[in-house]
């Protein structure tokens, strides 16, 4: 009898160590992986405006014997691999608000030279050629079906690095 | 000290009323092989390789941030864990293989949450594993029982419960009717976690915004500006239109958006009753598609803690009745000459 009692005490007991902090990480709001309160879209948006991060690519091309600047599409998550794109700008938003922003210098070096060493290695799968990656803070005003996505209605330029 | 008696009965009538064996055995299983399936493509070696510039540790990672493992030995521990997770599902040495797979999971996924990015759906998961490796799962549908039946043929039966007729096949009828608490507070306790995810988000909601998040064009702003976010993902869905026409209609937006916080809001109720089950349930996973088809946030990870809601003994006890009636009622009656 007293067997089966603590038994089952020690089981209510195991149960509410399981459910606390789920339940506390609720209430007050806490991050401890892998107990979250959630926070996800809680924060209001009152306006149809984007504010976030913007990645470009970019490459020197000759026109008519001057050199210029294109842009390339930079998205795709086998350039930018482990990361995807939402992945990447929200760990430099991350950088950016613990001003480490050598981090951030370092960081864009890196993806860039990651891209370059992926381009050489697998040459099969036509990676277009970068000359380098800048990174701005940009804003839209958000419309359906996003036609104004490449053309942000502010950009600011936050950091570039230039491949050797 | 009648409301403690009381309070703890009705904690006991949730958590500890006694359930089969194979209830717990077949959620492990189909849970852990959901797993292998959503985790053995990835590979998580490539947050090794990046250098300390991107490195923003997450717990456990803070405590240990003076090592940071080599992209061999995270490939190394990914084979190990997915291992463990597909031998969790077999359960072929179910205690530790599961132990396994919650702390390597643990410490993958944090790792590459270490990284400026946080997945808050593998949270859910990862406390499920800690969950399992803490209960008695691998009692039953396991390949553990099998070898424990073949050793020996008496089994540990706590209880034997009263089973339709229908249930034939004797050796897994015997096996199917160990009964106890030991398998029912894991299946709760998954249920609740998963109560408290909506219940949580709804509580965050309400805490950073008020009931403005439903009163103003916010719902209606999340759909239009994520298709910034979410771009390729955005093309394919904006093809259907479906955000887009929601984004047409702002008081239908608002009132998504209240339904869909009152959804949040109501999840505990689902362990209620069955019935508040059907419902609760059935509304947080529509839901959830919703918020795939609008804000493109892809919940796949929540497939194997939608299964814990099924009730397999009971599924297959309605199942086996009917069949049991189907066949009465197809058998030739006697002839009276």
């Amino acid at each position: 009898m007293s067997l089966q009692l603590s038994l089952a005490t020690g089981r209510r007991l195991l149960i509410l160590v399981i459910i606390a902090p789920h339940l506390a990480a609720g209430i007050l709001s806490f991050e401890w992986f892998p107990f979250s309160s959630y926070p996800m879209y809680s924060t209001l948006r009152r306006e149809p405006v984007y504010k976030f991060f913007m990645l470009k690519a970019f490459r020197h091309v000759e026109v008519n014997g001057q050199i210029q600047r294109e842009d390339v599409e930079f998205r795709s998550r086998q350039y930018l691999w482990p990361f995807d794109e939402p992945g990447l700008l929200q760990s430099f938003a991350g950088l950016i608000q613990a001003r480490r922003m050598d981090d951030v210098s370092a960081g864009l070096q890196e993806i860039a030279h990651r891209y370059r060493v992926r381009r050489q290695l697998y040459p099969e799968r036509n990676f277009p050629e970068i000359h380098g990656l800048s990174l701005y803070r940009a804003h839209w005003r958000a419309l359906p079906g996003a036609p104004n996505v490449h053309e942000p209605d502010h950009l600011e330029l936050i950091r570039e690095v230039v491949l050797p | 000290m009648k409301w403690w008696t009381s309070a703890r009965d009705r904690f006991d009538r949730i958590f500890l009323a006694p359930r089969l064996a194979v209830d717990l055995g077949v959620h492990r299983a189909i849970f852990f092989a959901l797993c292998v399936w959503i985790y053995s493509g990835r590979d998580y070696s490539g947050w090794a390789q990046l250098s300390a510039a991107f490195w923003q540790p997450k717990e456990p990672w803070t405590f240990i941030h003076f090592y940071r493992p080599t992209p061999d030995e995270v490939l190394m521990a990914q084979k190990v864990w997915v291992g463990a997770l597909a031998t969790s599902a077999l359960g072929l040495l179910t205690r530790v293989s599961n132990w396994i797979a919650a702390i390597l999971g643990y410490l993958i996924l944090s790792f590459a949450h270490s990284h400026g990015f946080y997945h808050h759906r593998d949270g859910v998961l990862i406390s499920i594993m800690f969950i399992l490796a803490l209960s008695r799962a691998g009692d039953a549908f396991s390949i553990d029982d099998l070898i424990r039946s073949a050793w020996s043929a008496k089994t540990q039966a706590l209880r034997q419960m009263q089973l339709p007729e229908a249930w034939r096949w004797p050796k897994l009828r015997e096996r199917m009717c160990i009964a106890d608490a030991s398998y029912a507070w894991p299946i709760q306790c998954v249920r609740v976690v998963w109560s408290l995810v909506f219940f949580s988000a709804a509580l965050s909601k309400l805490k950073a915004s008020g009931l403005d998040w439903v009163l103003t064009d916010n719902l209606r702003n999340i759909f239009l500006t994520n298709q910034y976010l979410y771009q390729d993902w955005a093309r394919e869905t904006f093809r259907w239109g479906i955000a887009a026409t929601l984004a047409a209609w702002p008081l239908l937006c608002k009132f998504l958006a209240a339904f869909g916080l009152g959804i949040e809001l109501i999840a505990p109720l689902a362990l209620k009753s069955w019935r508040w089950r059907i419902a609760v349930v059935g509304l947080v996973a529509g839901m959830q598609i919703g918020i795939y088809l609008t804000v493109l946030v892809n919940f796949k990870e929540y497939v194997p803690v939608y299964v814990w809601w099924i009730g397999w003994s009971s599924l297959w006890a309605y199942w086996a009745t009917r069949t049991d009636r189907a066949q009465t009622a197809h058998k030739p009656r006697p002839s009276k000459s």
